[in-house]
């Protein structure tokens, strides 16, 4: 088995934890369009609350706050 | 003298909108139209509560809300599906010793099956976003058609009833067939762009309840 954080004697782990980190902030802005877009057509059409708008709305948001939390716990954790 | 050609009578009315709700249209000031619940799932739905649009007028009551059939879902629905079991597939091959990726510290692994969960989830709610935002509109005013290529792409249209010249349908294929779902192209005056409202239920009903608000006669 190949341990992928030291490859030839070279410690990878800090070029592994700013790309993995790197990568996820590069989501986490297109994340924030989505959350956007998902705004804004809201605001072209709303279908009331039992039929999904605002439904819809907070699954973005709660996509925005996991990758945010991700973003976090990769700091921390790697 | 025998008679060459014979019209057929009338239709009286049509499953989907009641001969006494299109009475009620056809005089809006005298009558109240009864408007029903929309679900979040609905595809097809006659005199929707609780939907507005940009630019709606205030006396401007939507005929018909339209949206892709349920059933063009099932690809990216499956493909989810599959895709959200794969981790547990490879965690299986790993555990019974066949290793597909190289040994990668436990943090690591914790962060790249997250990250791969919430790339998946963004997967399902832009296709999501798509079928739910992509939606028509038929007025006793105009014909609205809301188009989403994609999550960043939207183009909104519509035209004035007046200047619909034609209103076509077709179904392709065995699937189309089975759920009652195709393509319906309403045709505008000139150099006007034409409507589509693609994969919608029921297409020959749209094409009927269209025509019928167009020529004036009934709707």
């Amino acid at each position: 088995m190949i341990d992928i954080t030291n490859i030839f004697g070279i410690d990878f782990t800090l070029i592994f934890k700013v790309a993995t980190l790197f990568l996820i902030g590069l989501y986490g802005i297109f994340v924030i369009i989505i959350f956007n877009q998902i705004r804004s057509l809201n605001k072209i059409i709303y279908i009331k609350k039992a039929a999904g708008s605002p439904f819809i709305q907070s699954l973005a948001f709660f996509y925005i706050i996991s990758t945010l939390a991700l973003f976090l716990l990769a700091l921390a954790i790697l | 003298m025998p008679d060459i050609f014979v019209s057929k009578p009338k239709r009286e009315g049509r499953e989907s909108i009641s001969s006494t709700q299109v009475a009620k249209i056809a005089e809006p000031g005298k009558i109240t139209i009864q408007k029903t619940e929309i679900h979040p799932f609905a595809t097809f739905h006659t005199f929707p509560e609780g939907v507005i649009f940009e630019n709606q007028e205030t006396d401007e009551i939507i005929h018909l809300f339209l949206r892709r059939h349920l059933i063009t879902n099932l690809g990216w629905v499956l493909t989810g599906t599959l895709l959200a079991l794969l981790p547990l597939f490879i965690l299986l091959i790993q555990t019974s010793g066949i290793y597909i990726f190289p040994e990668a510290p436990y943090p690591y692994v914790i962060i790249i099956t997250l990250f791969y969960y919430i790339i998946l989830f963004g997967y399902n709610l832009i296709n999501a976003v798509s079928w739910f935002y992509n939606v028509g509109f038929v007025t006793q005013l105009r014909v609205v058609d809301v188009d989403l290529t994609n999550i960043q792409q939207k183009n909104i249209s519509t035209t004035t009833l007046e200047d619909i010249v034609d209103v076509s349908y077709s179904q392709k294929g065995f699937l189309q067939s089975f759920f009652d779902y195709g393509d319906v192209v309403v045709q505008t005056e000139g150099i006007r762009e034409n409507f589509e409202f693609l994969k919608v239920p029921h297409p020959a009903k749209i094409a009927d309840i269209v025509s019928d608000l167009v020529s004036g006669r009934s709707v």
